[in-house]
């Protein structure tokens, strides 16, 4: 098992899948509009839909089906990972599983500071990794 | 067309696709005139400039880094060489050369990455870069092949792929040692083949008939395609020191949305590859003027989507470059030069993939920064893409909304403009009533 920090470079990305048998990315998301995935937790269940939900984590089978463009392209490389991850299907280099976490985060502001409700989040993710890193090696033990 | 009353049509795009960061377009068209195009997309790295107030010297090369995403090395070798003129030290012979073997690696990445990936897509009449990938799959594998080999170069010799931590004002920390090169070497005989092919692939697309009578700004050095040093030179006899830089270049706040536009002594111009390949073709290898050629690229062209074209032999070139400097290498003595701090002012101006990236510094005494002043390329492009799309869009006037938006995101994407550090979210509004 290899754990990587990516800056998200699309290409770099690709690079990863085609070698790897299961792949887990985490990234900052931007606010959804709709459900995209499983939701696994909304920051506040009364705010409406078109409110900001810091912290709510999506979690999506990227091999499943495709993956949202609207999710995962804020990031400050116009080829991110929602291009990566589709351009990788195109050309047949997805690996045999890959999991993408979008944690929604509450600010993008240069030199700010991790908010509470993403970190929040960010505890629960890695519990939620712990499962999938486990079914993960069951089934691509075969 | 004539309406009896006024009439605005108002296109709205929330972000501009496949540049880096986020972009703003508003075109206004009344009553069948253009009347208005605002293009502001870039906001300066100002967060940096007072962020590094205070510190060392020492941490310009690796704050200044975080500011892109996609072109790190370069502003690390503009605030080196910024330093490195306050401190009064030269580094030369095979530092030198090794700095110019990073930014090699970081053209490549960068343009194979913004031709295929990023603009490749528009002359084909895709909506992205996926569906490349689904009809010209050979093409892209090849594509990303080679651009891992830019990274490739910037991680042998930089210690990471993407934010080089071996640089340091002086030179580097380690040196590598010539078999560190190896590897790499025997994938540079393959990347020399697939730039070519990137040439002669990009020469096959459908260009837009469109030609402009440009000021092209760039470096240009006595003895080659430049990189890292020489005076800066315009096509219309711009020819100063780069310390002369703020005497000739100013930014002025225009227009309703505040945007920040550069100006040569009062007059627009134009930074990057296509400025560069104009004001320097006689110092490009043989190999990359003759793909240049085989390409129907003259000596000078003045067609902006071709700069497509001009990227593809930038990355030739800059193979070249890598195949020449590691065949060369004997690893240094020392990995840098001494450094003694005293105070004063330096300039640093290098060639990022997107053209020229000015730095300048104020240190005191102790080698702490008072001052800092960083203009990147694509802010200084920002009134050349405004007038383009003005040009541009008045024979197209009449085209259907979404045709004309796709047309002036891919006239925009000419430039490659690189505006990760944008600190709001901006929109493309074509009013049209």
């Amino acid at each position: 098992m290899e754990i990587l920090e990516s800056t998200g470079d699309g290409a770099e990305l690709i690079e990863h899948f085609s070698r790897a048998r299961a792949v887990i990315l985490i990234d900052a998301a931007h606010r959804a509009a709709e459900v995209v995935g499983s939701v696994y937790r909304v920051a506040d269940e009364n705010v409406s839909s078109d409110s900001p939900r810091p912290g709510s984590i999506h979690r999506i089978d990227a091999v499943a089906g495709p993956v949202p463009i609207s999710l995962l392209s804020g990031t400050s490389h116009a080829f991110g990972v929602a291009e990566a991850v589709e351009v990788a299907r195109a050309l047949g280099k997805l690996p045999e599983r890959l999991i993408i976490y979008g944690i929604e985060a509450k600010s993008f502001e240069i030199g700010g500071e991790m908010s509470e409700e993403v970190g929040a989040a960010v505890e629960e993710v890695a519990t939620l990794i712990g499962r999938d890193w486990t079914t993960a090696l069951t089934s691509v033990a075969s | 067309m004539t309406q009896a009353t006024a009439n605005e049509k108002k296109i709205t795009v929330d972000y501009l696709a496949r540049v880096e960061g986020e972009g703003a377009l508003n075109i206004v068209i009344r009553d069948g005139e253009l009347r208005e195009v605002e293009f502001n997309i870039f906001e300066p790295p100002r967060f940096f400039e007072a962020f590094m107030r205070g510190r060392s010297y020492t941490e310009a090369p690796d704050i200044t880094a975080r500011i892109c995403g996609i072109c790190p090395v370069a502003y690390q070798m503009s605030s080196v060489h910024a330093m490195e003129d306050v401190l009064g030290a030269t580094v030369g012979g095979q530092l030198r050369e090794l700095r110019r073997l990073l930014y090699c690696g970081e053209w490549i990445e960068s343009h194979i990455l913004h031709v295929y990936m990023l603009h490749a897509p528009d002359f084909l009449g895709y909506q992205d870069a996926i569906q490349i990938a689904a009809d010209h799959p050979d093409a892209v594998n090849m594509a990303l092949a080679l651009k891992r080999i830019g990274n490739e170069i910037v991680s042998t010799l930089g210690g990471r792929e993407i934010h080089p931590i071996n640089v340091k004002v002086g030179g580097f920390y380690r040196a590598p040692s010539k078999k560190e090169f190896r590897p790499l070497r025997e994938e540079l005989n393959w990347a020399l083949e697939a730039a070519q092919k990137a040439v002669v692939w990009t020469a096959t697309l459908p260009f837009p008939d469109f030609e402009r009578d440009y000021e092209f700004v760039s470096l240009r050095h006595p003895d080659e395609y430049p990189f890292n040093e020489g005076r800066l030179v315009s096509s219309k006899g711009l020819d100063i020191p780069i310390n002369e830089y703020e005497e000739h270049f100013t930014e002025e706040h225009v227009g309703r949305t505040n945007a920040l536009q550069s100006h040569l002594n009062g007059r627009p111009y134009f930074v990057g590859p296509l400025a560069r390949y104009n004001n320097n073709f006689d110092k490009l290898s043989p190999i990359a003027q003759d793909a240049a050629q085989a390409a129907g690229l003259g000596a000078t062209c003045t067609n902006p989507f071709k700069s497509i074209i001009v990227r593809a032999v930038e990355s030739l070139e800059a193979v070249h470059e890598a195949i020449r400097i590691i065949d060369q290498y004997e690893e240094p003595d020392m990995p840098a030069v001494e450094m003694e701090v005293k105070a004063g002012r330096g300039y640093g101006c290098t060639e990022a993939p997107r053209g020229t990236l000015y730095h300048s510094y104020e240190l005191d005494d102790n080698g702490l920064i008072v001052d800092a002043k960083i203009v990147p390329p694509t802010s200084q492009n920002q009134r050349i893409i405004e007038d383009d799309l003005r040009e541009f869009i008045k024979p197209r006037i009449d085209l259907p909304v979404d045709e004309l938006t796709l047309q002036c995101e891919q006239a925009v994407r000419n430039y490659d403009p690189c505006i990760s550090c944008a600190t709001h979210f901006l929109k493309l509004n074509i009013d049209r009533g």
